[in-house]
Parts: C-alpha cells; sequence; structure tokens
C-alpha cells in the first residue's frame, strides 16, 4: 500500500531499503488511474515513468525522488498552465515558478497538476474548465476550493502532498472539508514567481499534506527569500518540523468571542470546544480575545480581492497568450469578445466588482473603504497577540456543502470563507488541521500565528493533530464512498 | 446603492468585457446583492483610519541591477495565437467601422 504512506513514511522505507521512490510513484500512478475518474481531481499528468529517466528529477536530495503535485496555476516548463480556464486552455509554462523549482532540486519529481476554481475564484471547484471535483468522502459534495483538486488528491491517497495557493482560504477550506492539513505561510515567505497572480497582496503558496509534519516539510522546502519576487520576505526559513515535534505545554490559546454571530453550525462549535479543551489539557492556557472587525472582513475581502483581480486578469487579451476570439474586426472587440469567451461566469463576476469597486465615483466608497477596514483588522490581531501566542477558530463555518448547492447564490459562497480570508487580509501565517467528523464529513481548526510564527502555529497544530489522530478515520471514509461508486 | 444597467454597461466596458442582455441582467442582480452585503462598510466611521499599505510584514529582497538571460523571444511567441516576423499580430486598432456596439 505504497499509495497511503505520508511523506514521512515513504523517505523513511526509502531510506531502509524497503522500495524506492519510482515504486511509490508507480503505486499513486495506478491508484490515479483507477479511482481519478470518479474525483476528477487531475488535469495533467506526467507521462509514467518519466521523471528521474527525463531528467525531471535528480536523484536523491531531501525529496529522495518522491513525487508532488502542483495547481493549474503553477507554471513548470513544457507543462500546460491553465488556471482551470478557458482562456488559458492552449498555454503551456516556457518557464518554472519558484515554488516548483525549489521542489525538484530537492529531489522532487512533477506528478500532475490539479484541478482547481478557474484562477483561485470560487470555494467549491465547481467554477471550473474541467468540471468539478468531487469529494472523496461523499461524491456528491463539494470539496472546498480553491485548491479542491489537491484536497482531494491528497485525502484519497492519490497525491503524496500537493501545492496550493491560497488567496481567501483556498489551501484551508478545501483541506478542511476533505480532513487533511493545508498550510498557509506569513505573506512573503514562499516566492510568488510564476504563480499565476489572482490577488498579489493575499496569494500565498502552500502545501496540502496528510499530516502536520509533512506540511512542515514542505514548507520548509519552498520557503524563503526569492530575487524574483521582490515582495518574498528576507527573513530565515523557520525549523518547522522541529516545531511539531514540541509540546504545547504554556501557550497562551487565544478563542475569539462572538463567532456564533457569524454564522457557525452546531457541530463546528462543539468541535471548536472540543480543540480547545484539547489544547488545554495538553498544558495549553485558553484566552479569551476579541476580533472586533473580523465580521466585516469578508465586504472587505470580496472588494479587495477583486479589485486586484481584475487589474491582474487585465493581461488575459488574446493577443500574447491563450484563447482569441476569431472574427474581431478590430483590437477593441478583440480584447472583448476574447475575454468573453474565454472566462467563465464567476471570474467575470469578479472583473466586473472589481472594476466597479476602482472606478472613478465610487473608488472611496468601496476599494478605499475596504483598505481602511483591512487596517482595522490587521490592528485587531495586533492587539490579540498583546494577549496570546496564537488564535484557534474553525476552518469552515460548516461541513462540506453539495454540488450544486451554492451555484447560483455567489454571496453564500463568499460567507463560506468567513474565518480564512480574514488571516489572508492581515498575511498571517495559518494551519487547519482535521479534528472532528460530524455526519460522516470531515471538520477542520485552523491555528493562526502572528507574522513570521509558523513555528507556534505549528507548535499548536500538531498538538491538535495528536488530540485527534484522523488518518484511519479518513481512510476508512474515502474507502466507503469510493466503494460506494459514483456520484447519484 | 442601486445598481443600474448604465452602471453594469460602463463597468463592463472598462473590463473590456461583453455580455449579452440576459448575463448582463444575471450580473446586475448578482453584483446588486453583493453590493448590498458590503454596504456595511458604509456605516463605519473611518474617517482617521489610514488604508492598509504593506502586507509583508518585514524587509523584501532586492537583487543586483545586473542584466540576466530572459526568455528568448522565440518562446514568448510561441504562444501568441497569431504571430509573424517576431511580432504579435493583431487586428487594426480603429476599426472600419462594423463593429456593432462599439
Amino acid at each position: 500500500m505504497l499509495e497511503s504512506l505520508t511523506l514521512g513514511e515513504a523517505l523513511a522505507g526509502i531510506e531502509r531499503g524497503d522500495f524506492s521512490a519510482d515504486e511509490v510513484t508507480a503505486a499513486l500512478d495506478a491508484r490515479i488511474d483507477s479511482l481519478d475518474p470518479h474525483l476528477n481531481a487531475y488535469v495533467h499528468r506526467a507521462p509514467a515513468g518519466a521523471g528521474a529517466a527525463a531528467g525531471i528529477a535528480p536523484a536523491g536530495g531531501p525529496l529522495c525522488g518522491l513525487p508532488f503535485t502542483l495547481k493549474d496555476n503553477m507554471n513548470l516548463r513544457g507543462t500546460p498552465t491553465g488556471c482551470a480556464s478557458r482562456i488559458l486552455a492552449s498555454y503551456e509554462s516556457p518557464y518554472d515558478c519558484t515554488a516548483a523549482a525549489r521542489l525538484l532540486a530537492a529531489g522532487g519529481r512533477y506528478l500532475g497538476k490539479t484541478n482547481m476554481d478557474e484562477f483561485g475564484m470560487g470555494s467549491s471547484n465547481e467554477y471550473s474548465a474541467h468540471g468539478p471535483v468531487r469529494n472523496p468522502w461523499d461524491l456528491a459534495r463539494a470539496p472546498g476550493g480553491s485548491s479542491g483538486g489537491a484536497a482531494a488528491a491528497v485525502a484519497a491517497d492519490l497525491a503524496l502532498f500537493a501545492l496550493g495557493s491560497d488567496t481567501g482560504g483556498s489551501i484551508r477550506q478545501p483541506a478542511a472539508l476533505c480532513g487533511v492539513v493545508g498550510a498557509k505561510p506569513t505573506y512573503g515567505r514562499v516566492s510568488r514567481y510564476g504563480l499565476v497572480a489572482f490577488a498579489s497582496s493575499l496569494d500565498q503558496i502552500g502545501p496540502l499534506a496528510k499530516d502536520v509534519a509533512d506540511a512542515a516539510r514542505v514548507l520548509e522546502l519552498i520557503m524563503g527569500p526569492d530575487p524574483r519576487d521582490a515582495t518574498s520576505l528576507d527573513a530565515p526559513v523557520p525549523r518547522l518540523l522541529a516545531a511539531a515535534r514540541k509540546s504545547a505545554r504554556g501557550l497562551r490559546v487565544g478563542l475569539p468571542e462572538g463567532l456564533a454571530v457569524l454564522g457557525l453550525d452546531d457541530a463546528v462549535a462543539a468541535a471548536w470546544e472540543a480543540a480547545a479543551a484539547a489544547l488545554a489539557a495538553q498544558g495549553a492556557e485558553r484566552v479569551a480575545v476579541s476580533l472586533p472587525r473580523l465580521r466585516h472582513a469578508t465586504a472587505a475581502y470580496y472588494l479587495l480581492a477583486t479589485a486586484e483581480a481584475s487589474s491582474n486578469l487585465a493581461r488575459y487579451d488574446g493577443v500574447r497568450y491563450g484563447l482569441r476570439a476569431a472574427g474581431a474586426a478590430d483590437l477593441d472587440a478583440l480584447y472583448r469578445r476574447s475575454r468573453a469567451e474565454g472566462f467563465g461566469p464567476e471570474v467575470r463576476r469578479r472583473i466586473m466588482l472589481g472594476t466597479f469597486a476602482l472606478s472613478r465615483g465610487y473608488y472611496e466608497e468601496y476599494y478605499l473603504r475596504a483598505q481602511k477596514l483591512r487596517t482595522l483588522l490587521a490592528r485587531d490581531f495586533d492587539q490579540a497577540w498583546e494577549r496570546c501566542d496564537c488564535l484557534l477558530l474553525p476552518t469552515t463555518p460548516g461541513p462540506a456543502f453539495r454540488l450544486g448547492e451554492r451555484l447560483d447564490d455567489p454571496l453564500a459562497m463568499y460567507l463560506g470563507d468567513v474565518f480564512t480570508l480574514p488571516v489572508n487580509l492581515a498575511g498571517l501565517p495559518a494551519v487547519s488541521v482535521p479534528t472532528a467528523v460530524h455526519a460522516g464529513l470531515p471538520l477542520g481548526m485552523q491555528v493562526v500565528g502572528r507574522p513570521l510564527d509558523e513555528v507556534t502555529v505549528f507548535r499548536a497544530a500538531a498538538a491538535l493533530e495528536r488530540a485527534f489522530p484522523f488518518r484511519e478515520t479518513r481512510r476508512r471514509a474515502v474507502a466507503a464512498a469510493l466503494d460506494a461508486g459514483d456520484a447519484p | 446603492m442601486e445598481l443600474g444597467e448604465d452602471v453594469v454597461r460602463h463597468v463592463e466596458s472598462l473590463a473590456r468585457l461583453e455580455l449579452t442582455g440576459d448575463e448582463r441582467e444575471a450580473m446586475r442582480r448578482d453584483l446588486q446583492r453583493i453590493l448590498d452585503y458590503v454596504a456595511e462598510l458604509a456605516a463605519l466611521d473611518l474617517a482617521d483610519v489610514p488604508p492598509f499599505a504593506e502586507t509583508r510584514p518585514g524587509g523584501g529582497v532586492l537583487r543586483e541591477d545586473a542584466a540576466r538571460p530572459s526568455l528568448p523571444a522565440s518562446a514568448a511567441l510561441d504562444g501568441a495565437p497569431a504571430a509573424a516576423a517576431g511580432h504579435f499580430v493583431v487586428p487594426p486598432a480603429i476599426a472600419a467601422a462594423e463593429d456593432g456596439d462599439a
């Protein structure tokens, strides 16, 4: 059962000589062949057996030739990078994103690219030109998004670990809804070079993994300054794997007050309380904190993220790459028709909203007010850090929802990001850990830390994982769902 | 605010999109609902608050101002829908005036 190993177990097995990295990759390939038709997690795959032989993966290195997946918005030379959009359907990357280059340099091997919401815009993976991903716990439900393919692949043992990107929760939310670990580092920790931009002041790359230690291993490999990204931080890479082995004793864990107002399922509230109690049982101290502007973060986020997106997506013009509409008589018609044909409904909606928020007459009332709210939200977090070392809050207000349930209600979709997007607005590090199962579906809890303090976040996340071992639960649930066959 | 079709048309033009009549009305309704929701920001006193300016918590990286190899022009043109003689090919910037709703 090589496909069900964690990265840590695979590395140990290779070191002992029990099996090779190629055998692990072959096992994953076979499982993808057999199960991905049910999940739709992959949009591109490396040719089988291509890895080391084709010079894609050097032998050795900390990853020992083991495979990784990229999200479909990450460039890797010679692979399609489509962002799950019609407008980039024909695009092939002429260069490598830094995060992927670092995994390759560490001895990693490219396995494939995972499905996503178009350009990262969505929370269900239903807004994809490749069709929706199905949640491996219940094939009738969404895996979350936008890194839905990555989360489903890791949860169903179709990937050893995956890279995702997180603009408002796009790593942590699907990780929570699929019962795996997802980590978003401090803004600037991981280079964004070669990550197709959605909202540049919010986007970060991070891992989705089978456990906290694996997430720590991967994040250590991809963090660090990059001269190609002027927003990357010039800060030393913290020792996260070591942090994940430390006890939570003495940690002051902040619990924000008033979350119920934001729409919290009873099951999630109970899981949150259980998680806080588990940390306290391991010697952490519970501290009540107040984040009064949290309730306005969703409104601010959906103005700011869309404003940045409207600017970033101006580059898709049918001229330099991607889809070009046929028969346009002049340049402006070429732009308008190519974009109308190439962008899906949610991307169009966000471009429209963002363009509106930045337009003359509305800028002050919308974009500028949202940026001011962002300042206040960041101050709320700063004040919380005077009282606690990290925050604990649910990753999502509820479990995975049914495919189609929110598709025609964009606002309902947005409101599900209420606990993840404030973290991006303030640029903070966070890790989501699966801690509970309700009605057969996983729930995730999120540890949020001070800027640059991934060490504390991983310490608390690992303590949660020790209290709520999840692997066997996930394995059984996914096996049952996949045995039950295709969705109705 | 009440979002009228005229504003939607104007934003559509700014964004270089092209919607059909039905799409435009659906877009107007969706945007109206979202704007109704974000109106909560209008009720806050933000007069003395500076707009947020920097997500990054520390110093960034600078690089030497030195020439480095860049993408060869041929590779940059590989993905172009139309290219000739080392350039991107586009239709005329000024139309021959048969374009419908310009």
